[in-house]
């Protein structure tokens, strides 16, 4: 079968409208989508994978198999699309931006890839975050994210992965937002997707484990961001991030 | 542990074909065929690669730069292979009786 895209400028024969603004409109209708943009909206459109010649105002609607806000586009319910993020081209670049679908009789956020945000977990993507922790592994969640370490001198390994194994097709970065990164030798901090996660304790068996993967600097109580390039991977991995003998602040974890 | 080969887009090759690739000794790789480690690149800590999209990836990292549903088939092959190798082996020691 081959590729299939929605798109268009306008909704008059579709079962939901694309409406821009910085103000949600004030009389909805079901499936209408409101566009968080004070650029215009040129043009629009559903795909899985990045328009390859983007215009100006041009909205790229990413789609996967699965939705919190899916639809049907068409009437007599013969299109069901399912959005996932939004992006828009602006000043010859893409921007990530917010919307929100008119659902149910409420508006529903659209999902912005994050996995982690302070204490957001997206437990309705994640499932939860499983924690391994050695005999001394410590493992904190708060508004600053959440905290792998260790106190003692026995298994000092902690690491958390996600319950669910979360679709990857149509991203092209893991963004980690890291506060604190202290270790005393390497391969000892790892962010990564793998095809199962793991629960052994033994972090420097972990890098060989992962699809894609990146070891996070050491910084002390400073801001950095540990990218991880998923662009050429399909379909659903675990995330899972480790920390052995070592200290890692997560701020946010995002899928861009 | 072994000795890859990454060129100056970090991909890896198993023989410095060119003479100019840079050898990497890493564990990353243990057990994996060739075809699945050449889908790969990695870039060694104190290195960065920037994609064509303008992000920048500090190293160590490693991923697949080719369809990794082909470098999971390839391995998985691979696999299979060596399996049967040792199923071959045993049945010889043993004479046939396993």
């Amino acid at each position: 079968m081959g590729k299939c895209y929605l798109h268009g400028n306008d909704g008059i024969s579709m079962n939901f409208r694309i409406i821009g603004g910085t103000s949600a409109p004030s009389n909805p209708r079901e499936n209408d989508i409101w566009v968080n943009t004070e650029t215009e909206i040129t043009a629009w459109t559903f795909r899985t994978t990045e328009p390859d010649s983007p215009t100006e105002g041009l909205v790229w609607f990413r789609t996967g198999s699965e939705s919190a806000i899916e639809f049907n586009a068409l009437k007599k319910n013969m299109l069901q699309v399912y959005p996932r993020a939004i992006k828009q081209y602006n000043n010859g670049a893409w921007e990530d931006i917010t919307a929100q679908s008119y659902q149910g009789g409420a508006w529903v956020d659209w999902w912005d890839g994050c996995l982690i945000n302070g204490n957001e977990v997206y437990e309705n993507i994640v499932g939860e975050w499983v924690e391994v922790k050695g005999t001394v592994g410590i493992i904190e969640w708060s508004n600053d994210g959440v905290l792998l370490s260790y106190d003692g001198a026995e298994s000092r390994h902690a690491s958390i992965y996600s319950k669910n194994a979360i679709e990857l097709t149509g991203f092209n970065t893991l963004r980690a937002t890291i506060t604190n990164a202290i270790s005393g030798s390497t391969k000892n901090m790892l962010i990564g997707v793998r095809t199962s996660p793991t629960t052994s304790v033994v972090i420097s068996e972990y890098a060989a484990g992962y699809t894609s993967y990146s070891e996070v600097p050491k910084l002390e109580d400073a801001e950095q961001i540990v990218d991880v390039d998923i662009s050429t991977l399909s379909g659903s991995y675990y995330v899972q991030v480790g920390a052995g003998v070592a200290t890692l602040q997560i701020k946010k974890l995002q899928l861009i | 542990m072994k000795t890859i080969y990454i060129d100056s887009d970090f991909k890896c090759h198993i023989t410095n074909e060119t003479g100019t690739y840079t050898s990497v000794e890493t564990e990353i790789f243990d057990g994996k065929c060739d075809a699945y480690i050449e889908g790969y690149r990695l870039v060694p800590a104190g290195e960065s690669w920037t994609r064509p999209d303008g992000v920048v990836f500090k190293g160590e990292m490693a991923a697949p730069w080719t369809d990794y549903t082909e470098l999971d088939r390839a391995q998985r092959a691979y696999e299979r292979e060596q399996l049967a190798d040792a199923e071959n082996a045993l049945t010889i020691l043993y004479g046939g009786a396993v």
